[in-house]
């Protein structure tokens, strides 16, 4: 394990994040006593991926933080019990989705106004957000995505923006290749006629 | 407008509109460890306390032996089936879906894979994760993720 030490940028000893695999800082996580020190790493190493799906859901940076942290608490907790059938990543990301679901599905709960004006809805919350400072247009695409159905939205989120293979989709979802071409095409569909009826 | 193609089949445009505070992806998981040792403190070894005498390791080895052959004697008795080990998973599973599980989408998950639920009371669908287990947790986890 030594020879995959090096010194960081911040003064601390930590394994190469190239170099190390996920069944290796699984097996040191729940081999040692350093188990905070290993889930360090495993959040220096996902926590961008992981923000960056949960901040596309939930628009604003503020709530991504709050969803960030509640997934990254569920992936402590659940470590110890996780039993491998699919990979680290893949069991993050469901943690993660549902985690920003949740938090969606208590919000609109909280706020009548985002089932009566979704669009406005979401446009207030990117003006209130100073970190976001996308166009009018991008503006009109995140507002076309969130009308999507659940799972076409999902679906859209996981190869326009992640970049995702089908096949790595069809693991995650469990679903077949051809109903998830079929849940992108209807997506994209809806996009551009939503673009078209807003013209 | 053309607009909405460009956006669709440039790579560029989704990378752009958001942003974060400067520096916390690097604060981030620092803040992150803080927030876990509140939540759940790790174990912790303790201290040799100033009252330790040595006739105290014989009475804790005494009732060592008598914790662990009374565990022994229990797991003979009642020994962790399946069922409750599943209990377990499934219990987990519940709570990270943030108690969220559909069970009108699990029912008809349960329907579509050709199993079929007379009523869709609680009862039946207990009774089917009960006698089918790697089944049901997979349709469990599809019914969580929509």
């Amino acid at each position: 394990m030594g020879g995959n030490l090096k010194n960081s940028s911040k003064g601390h000893y930590c394994p190469t994040m190239e170099r190390i695999s996920d069944n290796e800082l699984l097996n040191l996580f729940r081999n040692t006593e350093k188990q905070e020190y290993y889930f360090r790493l495993i959040i220096e190493k996902y926590q961008e991926k992981l923000y960056w799906l949960i901040r596309r859901m939930v628009l604003v940076h503020e709530d991504a933080d709050d969803v960030l942290q509640n997934t990254f608490i569920k992936i402590w907790k659940g470590l110890p019990a996780f039993r491998e059938s699919s990979g680290l990543y893949t069991w993050m990301y469901r943690i993660a989705t549902n985690e920003a679901i949740t938090f969606l599905k208590a919000r609109q709960k909280e706020k009548r106004q985002m089932a009566d004006d979704p669009e406005n809805h979401i446009k207030d919350s990117l003006k209130s957000d100073p970190f976001f400072n996308g166009d009018e247009v991008y503006e009109r695409l995140l507002i076309a995505i969130q009308q999507l159905p659940a799972k076409q939205k999902t679906v859209f989120r996981m190869r326009y923006f992640d970049e995702l293979s089908y096949d790595d989709i069809s693991k995650m979802l469990k679903t077949s290749v051809g109903a998830l071409k079929a849940s992108y095409h209807h997506a994209v569909k809806k996009i551009q006629l939503s673009f078209n009826d807003s013209d | 407008m053309n607009k909405q193609h460009d956006i669709l089949e440039d790579k560029h445009f989704r990378d752009t509109g958001f942003s974060v505070p400067e520096g916390y992806f690097d604060d981030f998981p620092e803040r992150m460890i803080e927030r876990i040792r509140l939540e759940q403190p790790l174990r912790v070894k303790h201290k040799q306390l100033g009252f330790y005498r040595p006739w105290m390791t014989w009475v804790s080895g005494v009732a060592a032996i008598l914790v662990i052959g009374w565990i022994g004697f229990r797991v003979l008795i009642q020994r962790p089936s399946e069922e409750a080990l599943f209990q377990d998973r499934l219990e987990f599973l519940v709570e990270y879906s943030g108690n969220e599980l559909n069970e009108a989408l699990l029912a008809g998950y349960i329907e579509e894979k050709g199993i079929v639920l007379t009523n869709q009371d609680n009862t039946e669908i207990d009774n089917f994760i009960r006698n089918n287990p790697d089944q049901a947790e997979e349709l469990i986890y599809e019914s969580i993720i929509y």
